[in-house]
């Protein structure tokens, strides 16, 4: 009976630590820097699952970020950019009623729909982490408009890179 | 040649001006390989010919822009018979042409009767003026605004009396057109005449609009549309502007194109999971998906005899172009050339394939690739071409392109004779969609 309990509780562990791995991975190359370790064994305290311990002022800063941005023909979230991801899936995971839009953004090359496609993969990838994360489906919406709205509207890289991009809107916070 | 360009410039700026125009035409390029014909102006009896629209402008317009015809600058003719005992012969051959145009239009109590004849040059033996016209027809009871489309009318009959094909000089052609408004972009869904006149708005939103795609009977128009941020497929009545919701799933709706009979419309939808194709029955609303996996399947359009779809897949890596077979659900891979073909559309005869494409320069281009050989051929080297539509006839691909920061409407002929500019007189133009003949 006991072993059966431990073994179970070794089986969930470990299905934590391939999540965290999976997931995780990707946080560990910035966040690591600052603390690394224990994060993906304290699931129970919001703070340590979330990487670090952060101060309110750098929470703040995190959460201050909305866009995020990708390569070409790109839907890999940066390392940068993962901590600010991880605090917005906190924030929404704290606050049930909050509802956010992830909206995903292509550069204007190549053809309308296709882009559409793209700029939902992205998008979806920035949900993604957040669901992984523990926030709820219900809690956010994803949207990709392709190149229907640039936020810049030159014709080379300097604009392209800004406009290939995720952003996240609060419609109920 | 900077003369002949001025000239249809401002020609063409003065049915603007009458019209009120948002698109307007240019001539970018041709080779001037087009059978050689002349139009001469229409006589105008009982009105004031500046009063009315100039048919044999317009007829000369259409010929010219279409690709297949290389017709005589009004200002290089010397005579300007209007009727058929008037044509001297010996002076039509001299300038090289094949066909002559001729016409009258007679203002009779408030109504134009409108009169043309087709006459063989090339053929004619020089002597008798009692030669029989190719074509020779009388419309009557005419209203002053209904005179541009019957030079159209006239255009086709021309058109396809020497060309073997059906003229699309009757057709229309829907598009978005995006402008600053006080609170942001406003985008509208227009429609106009093939030739960029008589623009008409459909529909208008704050949110983008897109991918408006013509029903088989021309009496229709689907678009997506992105309302409150959420996307959905729609069908706009073109009378009467009316809009029908078909889908508003989670994700991705988009894409619509139309069934050749009218019943069904394929589309993308990402509700569960990647975008996929599916059709729906526009009566009963049943969904049918076509394909599987997890990479990105967009862009359907159905084949001609409507037993396929071809389509646009990143399933082996970059988005190329697939068909798959309606009852089998058989996937088959149609282009290996270049890193991105997208948004194919099959020409009516279902023997090429007209997409955007992009090689080995990394501009993305117009191009057409026959399917039995493989061959492909760019028609055009914009950097930044997208949508492609074909005319109904198979000769010509609408396109957007851009220009400066400003998007314009292109169209080329399918054998790359011809180039021609559709820009708006402000704002952005994009997304252009050919209408069928049937056009409401």
């Amino acid at each position: 009976m006991a072993s059966k309990i431990l073994k179970t509780m070794v089986v969930s562990v470990k299905a934590i630590v391939v999540m965290g791995a999976i997931l995780g991975l990707v946080a560990c190359g910035g966040a690591s820097k600052r603390k690394s370790g224990s994060e993906v064994i304290g699931v129970g305290d919001n703070v340590q699952f979330f990487g670090t311990n952060l101060s309110p002022e750098q929470e703040k800063e995190l959460l201050a970020q909305r866009t995020y941005y990708f390569g070409y023909d790109s839907n890999e979230v940066s390392e940068n950019d993962t901590l600010s991801v991880y605090v917005h899936a906190k924030r929404l995971m704290n606050s049930p009623n909050m509802h956010v839009r992830v909206e995903g953004h292509t550069d204007e090359r190549g053809s309308r729909e296709y882009n559409v496609a793209l700029g939902e993969r992205r998008a979806n990838a920035i949900a993604n982490i957040l669901m992984l994360k523990g926030v709820a489906q219900n809690q956010i919406s994803v949207v990709s408009y392709g190149k229907e709205k640039p936020a810049l509207a030159g014709h080379d890289e300097s604009s392209w890179s800004q406009n290939r991009r995720v952003v996240i809107v609060y419609e109920v916070e | 040649m900077h003369r002949k360009y001025l000239f249809i410039f401002l020609i063409i700026s003065l049915f603007v001006c009458k019209a009120q125009a948002a698109l307007y035409v240019e001539i970018k390029g041709g080779q001037g390989k087009g059978l050689p014909i002349a139009i001469v102006p229409f006589s105008v009896e009982g009105a004031d010919k500046h009063e009315i629209e100039d048919m044999g402008q317009i007829i000369r317009s259409d010929l010219e822009n279409s690709g297949q015809f290389t017709a005589v600058p009004f200002q290089q003719l010397r005579q300007s018979p209007n009727q058929m005992q008037a044509v001297q012969y010996p002076y039509w051959k001299t300038l090289g042409i094949e066909d002559l145009v001729i016409g009258r239009i007679q203002k009779v109590s408030g109504r134009f009767t409108v009169n043309f004849e087709l006459l063989d040059i090339i053929r004619h033996n020089g002597q008798s003026t009692a030669a029989k016209p190719l074509a020779a027809m009388q419309f009557d009871n005419i209203q002053a605004q209904d005179l541009r489309a019957l030079a159209h009318h006239i255009s086709d009959r021309i058109f396809e009396k020497l060309i073997g094909i059906k003229g699309i000089f009757s057709t229309r052609i829907a598009y978005v057109s995006v402008n600053e408004g006080s609170k942001g972009k406003i985008y509208t869904l227009e429609v106009a005449d093939a030739d960029g006149h008589n623009p008409k708005p459909l529909h208008r939103s704050s949110f983008p609009l897109m991918s408006p795609s013509w029903s088989p009977d021309g009496k229709k128009v689907a678009f997506v549309s992105f309302e409150n941020d959420r996307a959905s497929i729609n069908v706009v009545e073109v009378r009467t502007a009316q809009v029908q919701r078909i889908t508003q799933f989670p994700g991705i709706n988009g894409a619509p194109t139309w069934s050749p009979d009218n019943r069904t419309l394929a589309i993308v939808l990402s509700k569960d999971g990647s975008p996929k194709i599916y059709t729906i029955d526009l009566m009963s609303k049943q969904l049918t998906r076509l394909t599987d996996g997890t990479g990105i399947d967009t862009e359907p359009s159905f084949s001609p005899d409507g037993r396929s779809i071809v389509f646009t897949s990143n399933r082996g890596g970059k988005p190329q172009i697939y068909r798959v077979t309606l009852g089998g659900g058989k996937v088959e891979r149609l282009t290996f050339l270049g890193n991105y073909n997208a948004k194919p559309s099959l020409t009516p005869d279902g023997k090429r394939l007209v997409m955007l494409h992009r090689g080995e320069s990394g501009l993305f281009s117009i191009a057409v690739q026959t399917l039995s050989s493989g061959e492909l051929r760019t028609l055009t080297q914009a950097s930044l071409s997208d949508s492609p539509s074909l005319a109904p006839n198979g000769m010509m691909v609408l396109y957007g392109s851009e220009e400066g920061d400003r998007g314009v409407l292109g169209a080329v002929s399918l054998d790359g004779r011809v180039k021609i500019r559709l820009p708006s007189r402000e704002g952005n133009v994009q997304e252009p969609a050919w209408s069928p003949f049937a056009s409401s």
